[in-house]
């Protein structure tokens, strides 16, 4: 069990970020990974606790063994950690990057927790360097066939398990590449590309099938037993105010998509920020990657605009330990941002009022207003020079015309959920992903994908096509 | 389609028959056979079905059978096999595991764990006090909790079981479903984790009582106050844990017209019913001990020592421990500690390693843990298995009478482990006079206790509760004694089941540790608990963050539950409720049958003119005004009762437990005999006994009896004559001499200096972790008679010598010692016969001292 008294020797210490000098220069991997010796040592301060509460519900998602491995990765037993890791978690290379962490904010040891996510990033990639990570293929086929309709989290998880299970998944997707948000929503520092199409490229060798370019409909996938719609949350919330559509105006995941498809494309994207004053509005991770990519790009100025006060920099006594903490947290964009600008880009309690278009109705200044709760405070307006504005805002459930596809009436709050808490929509119909349970992480898509997969693959089972 | 599993057993019984018909007299039963088409009959079940139908064709001793099977695994597995029928067993499946685990050197790592397994049947055996394997080859020593009864009678004959519940078709289920799982894991490599010991969460774990959650909302709804918060924790406990008996029972409200919540009685009376668990210092942290002593003072309950004594400056403070627990290793049971009692507590055994002594590792015992215990910083301290004054109700009623004449005042309760036929034992201690009775549940704590015992030894303490309530009521005994339960009690609901069960007390220990912050962490024994609870590690004591409040808290928020459940139960008092078991019914849906343990209305409790009476007062030396006295052996315990300075010469025989707990200031010089238990617990007093003056004697003739000073802490002891076996056991500071001894000789001993002038039985030092014992050894057969297990025989060195003669000079002063004059008259000359039986770990803490 990990070493007994490795908490209290070692200090806990995250793998860094490159400088922000060299990280800003390009799009490459944020991080530095560290030595194998410095690996073992974080996770030999791994408790293994009697009631791990990192794997439990307030913690991962995915049940993640976390103990069993660290402890594993701890005595020098990387490829044992690895399959005990892969036992649960499809997809260590993304979590490994992207997560929050869910477990390490319920790790006994609270702000002092394990590097859960770096041990496992490091386990994953060592076990692709070392070839112990080989295509799967199952052993025996069941003649079922699958379609997933998306190709974010949620349906690369849940092909996953499916072909697992011996049944024929065919992904389709929408777009020219498959990832969805993993490919065009998260940034190419956060989450490099060649990652999701290394996974990818596995996933097709094990049997998974990718339809590209690929818009779902109802009727071209009559031919397969069961349908399992992943479309995601992808109706992004609008701002509603004046001059909302003028030039310049764009929602993030657009703006971020045009910025990863000229990052693997080459030549210039389609929305740039170079030289331009930008205003972020949303302080979430989504308005972060916003912040990085304009910065990258070379903007004149971002600003990042945030409703709700500045969160406190100690859990508050309503939020004790395990549960999220709502703290302040600054992320890499904030970080570089401070650096080249020298502040934090976040103004907080505020947001826009009023966008104000020039020549063309292209966007010249976006007029803010100071929040107190969610009511404007008058006479604390403030015109902020602007010629890109992104909105982060979040979103606010599934594409209507997907839904309208598959004849679904999703809930008051977007989401294709049956009334049961289910996966099963109707007849051979299942959801899964932020599609069901509205915007969520990473890895709780991942979590809903494989539940719903086992799930279709009970009703499979059970003979009821 | 696949053959049932009771066709199977036609099929399997009418193949064995044809080989005994054959003339065959070993039967082998392998399960290699099987493959994802064919399921083999679990192994125990077979074994045991098969040992039954022999048994019933009258074939069972003509025929051995041997068990060749993938299933068995570890040290309770085998034990059943074992006790259930198999007379040899091949886990080849753990040993193919093993090989490929470890190539390079398989046969020594499979030697390995045939050892450990084979040592762990003999602990599992010895728990049930067998010392043979051949003894416990299908002894059937265990108890079916949860299984239907016929299924029970029909294949594992006459095994107890109290509550019924699954059967054949449900194995049969079980196995398919463990069969399909191996043969289509879909889902990666490895094994599941299900979490038996630390818990996973996750679609293939099982549930545990104490879930993240449910740590959680306790923990938050006693830090903050919030009554509504510990309703969530206790109906998710209820609600959604694992099942236990109580969470199947509920409450027969309609036969109940409710009153008034404002008539019940207030929580803050019901809470001086509640205890905190027995938990010693040592094994918990100071901080921590004294949290719940504080806690529980404050609310009129009490809190238990444990059996790990208690620092003197606590007594008459809020931080002392109202019960005073007296255990095996009798640590720190000093006379100052019984009279600090409200109540002392008689460990018999503990509901989670019934038939375990204990072991705290020599790194927790700090100097203050010493000085608590009575014992050597940093030297390993074993609490035996049995008390060795107890080997008979007889012996327990003395030890019950010893400790009332010790402390007058004090309650003397017996604690007993859950079990079919625990009311019998039970009623035995309550016609021994003692006070109360506790039956401990196997599911409460200890994160130390080993692994096999933490899931497989104790059952629910709503078995052995009530069968005890029952029992004691039809012998109407029930009104003289308390009676109280504890094992993972967490909430009103649990207190109302244990209420109506027949308890009148209510024990708590993992709930309160909760409420100071433990999270289960399960190292225990490792002494690394984060929380500063189970260490002594300075560093990891400054992280222990409880306050007597949440516990205080904890404690009325249970009461506040309890009284909900009273008023709608129509009871104004608690004690209208003991033992109306006529008010619990099995929820809809638990496939319990619990109609041993329900349905019986005998609402007696404790009368406090009902108790035993021990006539005290009536003693000699309660009115003993000249220093001069006459003693018989019915004089028991002389001495208890003297007060002050006093300096008594005796003539007779002394009884049994002569001159126990005798403190400082007191001597008794008998002139005569003694029989057992002489200086029980000495604590800092004199004894002297000698050959009366006109006597014809020998000097190896013996003087004492059996177990003279067990579970001494200081005082001297001088025995002009031959003791029987077992002295000095337990001695953790006395100094004695005596004339020569019997068999386990100074046994367990930690402290102390034992000198014996003649010669010593076999086994001596066994389990000696500290003290020095000198031994005469004229014969020079000494080697032969020892326990090297943790002692080993030295010369004696000039600075024991010194000791060594002061020692005897006392002697002789006190007990005109034949044997002592002589040694004393030429000691340079008889020294080199003294041989010191001194253990590794005291050898190295004296040369420490000497540094």
């Amino acid at each position: 069990m990990g070493k007994p008294t490795g908490f209290l020797e070692i200090a806990r210490i995250e793998n860094p970020y490159r400088s922000e000098e060299t990280r800003l220069r390009d799009f490459d991997d944020l991080h530095v990974a560290q030595p194998v010796d410095a690996r073992r040592a974080q996770a030999s301060r791994c408790m293994n606790c009697g009631v791990p509460f990192c794997q439990s519900d307030f913690g991962c998602p995915l049940h993640n063994l976390i103990p069993e491995w660290n402890d594993l990765l701890y005595r020098g037993r990387e490829r044992e950690a690895l399959e005990r890791l892969l036992r649960t978690a499809p997809f260590p290379e993304f979590t490994g990057r992207v997560c929050p962490a869910l477990c390490e904010k319920a790790c006994n040891l609270e702000s002092d927790a394990l590097t859960n996510r770096d041990n496992e990033l490091y386990l994953i990639e060592t076990g692709f360097e070392k070839g112990w990570v080989r295509p799967r293929i199952p052993k025996a086929r069941t003649g079922r066939r699958v379609a997933i309709v998306g190709s974010g989290p949620a349906g690369l998880a849940a092909a996953d398990l499916l072909n697992r299970l011996g049944h024929e998944a065919t992904v389709v997707e929408r777009a020219d590449r498959p990832g969805g948000l993993l490919m065009y929503g998260i940034p190419n520092m956060k989450l490099p590309k060649r990652v999701v199409e290394r996974r990818v490229r596995l996933m097709e060798q094990e049997g998974v099938q990718f339809l590209l370019n690929t818009e779902a409909d109802p009727d071209a996938l009559c031919g397969f037993d069961a349908v399992l719609l992943c479309g995601g949350a992808k109706k992004p919330r609008a701002l509603s105010v004046e001059n909302a559509d003028a030039a310049g105006v764009c929602f993030a995941v657009d703006y971020l998509t045009a910025a990863t498809r000229a990052v693997l494309s080459g030549g210039a994207p389609a929305i740039s920020a170079k030289d331009r004053a930008v205003i972020v509005v949303g302080g979430g991770d989504t308005g972060n990657d916003c912040v990085g990519t304009a910065l990258r790009q070379g903007c004149k100025s971002v600003v990042q605009l945030e409703m709700m006060p500045a969160p406190p920099t100690q859990r508050a006594a309503n939020n004790p330990w395990p549960e999220w903490p709502r703290t302040l947290r600054t992320d890499y964009g904030q970080l570089e941002a401070i650096y080249r600008q020298g502040g934090d880009p976040r103004v907080y309690r505020t947001t826009v009022k009023r966008i104000i278009a020039g020549a063309g109705s292209a966007i010249e200044a976006a007029e803010t207003v100071r929040l107190e709760g969610f009511d404007p405070v008058p006479g604390t307006e403030q015109t902020l020079p602007c010629d890109l504005l992104l909105i982060a805002a979040g979103f606010v459930g599934c594409e209507a015309a997907t839904a309208a596809r598959f004849d679904i009436a999703p809930d008051a709050r977007g989401r294709a959920m049956p009334g049961d808490g289910s996966h099963h929509l109707n007849g051979n119909l299942f959801s899964a992903g932020d599609m069901r349970t509205g915007q969520s992480l990473v890895v709780r898509a991942l979590a809903d994908g494989r539940a719903a997969a086992m799930e279709v693959n009970e009703w499979l089972k059970g003979g009821s096509v | 389609m696949k053959t049932r599993l009771r066709h199977a057993f036609e099929r399997f019984f009418a193949a064995c028959d044809a080989a005994c018909a054959d003339g065959v007299n070993i039967l082998i039963l392998s399960d290699r056979g099987m493959d994802a088409d064919r399921l083999a009959i679990p192994s125990l079940l077979a074994v045991s079905a098969l040992e039954q139908h022999l048994i019933h064709i009258k074939k069972r001793t003509a025929v051995s059978v041997i068990l060749e099977s993938g299933e068995p695994r570890d040290t309770h597995q085998l034990a059943m096999l074992i006790a259930y029928g198999a007379r040899a067993v091949n886990p080849y499946l753990a040993h193919d595991v093993i090989r490929e685990n470890r190539p390079d050197d398989a046969d020594a790592a499979i030697e390995n764990y045939n050892r450990a397994l084979t040592a762990g049947v003999l602990k599992i055996a010895s728990k049930m006090g067998v010392s043979t394997l051949q003894a416990y080859q299908s002894a059937q020593l265990f108890e079916a909790v949860g299984l239907d009864r016929q299924f029970v009678e029909h294949c594992f004959t006459n095994t107890p079981c109290a509550l019924g519940g699954k059967g054949l078709h449900d194995v049969e289920t079980d196995s398919r479903c463990w069969h399909d799982g191996a043969f289509m894991d879909p889902v990666g490599a490895g094994l599941p984790s299900v979490g038996k010991h630390r818990l996973r969460t996750g679609p293939e774990a099982e549930e545990h009582l104490y879930s993240p959650k449910v740590i959680h909302l306790l923990q938050q709804a006693v830090w903050t106050n919030d009554a509504a918060k510990f309703d969530e924790y206790a109906a998710l406990v209820e609600n959604d844990g694992p099942r236990t008996i109580r969470a199947s029972l509920d409450f027969r409200y309609d036969l109940c017209s409710p009153v008034p919540l404002e008539e019940v009685e207030p929580a803050e009376q019901i809470v001086r019913r509640f205890r905190t668990g027995a938990m010693s210092y040592g094994s918990i942290s100071q901080e921590a001990h004294e949290c719940m002593a504080m806690a529980m003072n404050r609310l009129g309950g009490r809190s238990n020592s444990g059996e790990g004594g208690e620092l003197p400056e606590r007594f008459g403070t809020e931080l002392n421990s109202a019960i005073k627990q007296v255990a095996s290793g009798r640590f720190g049971v000093t006379r100052d500690y019984l009279l600090s009692a409200k109540e002392i507590q008689i460990k018999m055994a503990q509901g989670a390693k019934p038939g375990e002594g204990g072991h705290l590792p020599g790194a927790k015992v700090t100097d203050s843990v010493a000085r608590t215990r009575c014992s050597t910083p940093g030297i390993s301290l074993i609490s035996p298995p049995p008390h060795h004054d107890i080997y008979s109700i007889e012996d327990l009623a003395e030890l019950i009478y010893d400790l009332q004449c010790a402390n007058e005042d004090a309650k003397v309760t017996v604690k007993l482990v859950s079990s079919t036929g625990v009311g019998t034992i039970a009623s035995g201690v309550a016609k021994a006079g003692a006070g109360g009775i506790l039956i401990s549940g196997g599911e409460g704590g200890t994160g130390a206790a080993p692994m096999s015992s933490v899931h497989h030894a104790g059952l629910p303490w709503e078995i052995g509760l009530a069968e005890t309530h029952q029992v004691l009521c039809r012998n109407r005994l029930r009104q003289t004694v308390t009676l109280e339960t504890d094992g993972k009690l967490m909430s009103g609901h649990d207190v109302a089941v244990a209420l109506l069960l027949g308890a009148e007390q209510f024990g708590f220990a993992t709930a309160p540790l909760v409420t100071m912050g433990c999270r289960m962490m399960r190292v225990c024994q490792l002494g690394t608990c984060p929380f500063g609870i189970a260490t002594q590690d300075p560093e990891l004591r400054k992280r222990f963050a409880g306050k007597p409040e949440y516990v205080e808290r904890f404690m009325l928020f249970v009461a506040g539950q309890l009284r909900g459940i009273m008023a709608r139960l129509g009871a104004r008092t608690v004690d209208e409720l003991v033992g109306r078991s006529d008010l619990l019914k099995v929820k809809d849906g638990f496939g319990l049958d619990l109609s041993d343990l329900i349905g019986f209305a005998c609402n007696t409790h404790v009368q406090p003119e009902s108790k035993h009476d021990f006539a005290l007062s009536e003693r000699m030396d309660a009115r003993l005004v000249q220093d001069h006295v006459q003693l018989t052996t019915t004089d028991r315990a002389f001495g208890a009762l003297l007060k002050g300075e006093r300096h008594i010469q005796a003539q007779g025989s002394g009884g049994q437990s002569f001159g126990a707990f005798l403190p400082e200031g007191q001597s008794i010089a008998l002139y005569g005999v003694a029989n057992d238990y002489l200086g029980k617990g000495l604590s800092g007093g004199t004894l002297a006994i000698c050959p009366p003056a006109d006597a014809i004697w020998n000097e190896s003739d013996t003087l004492i009896g059996n177990v003279a000073l067990y579970g001494a802490t200081s005082g001297y002891a001088f025995i002009a004559g031959t003791a029987g076996e077992r002295f000095a056991v337990r001695n953790s500071g006395a100094w004695a001499v005596v004339e020569g001894v019997g068999d386990h000789g100074c046994e367990y001993m930690t402290g102390g200096r034992v000198a014996v002038l003649g010669p010593v039985g076999d086994n001596f030092g066994a389990g000696m972790s500290g003290g020095v014992a000198w031994v005469l050894d004229e014969a020079g057969t000494l080697e032969s008679r020892i326990n090297g297990g943790l002692v080993k025989v030295h010369g004696v060195t000039p600075e024991q010598a010194r000791e060594l003669r002061g020692l005897l000079e006392k002697h002789a002063r006190y007990t005109d010692s034949k044997k002592a004059a002589d040694i004393l008259a030429d000691f340079e000359a008889w020294l080199p016969k003294f041989k010191a039986v001194i253990s590794d770990e005291y050898m190295d803490y004296m040369k420490r001292k000497e540094v």
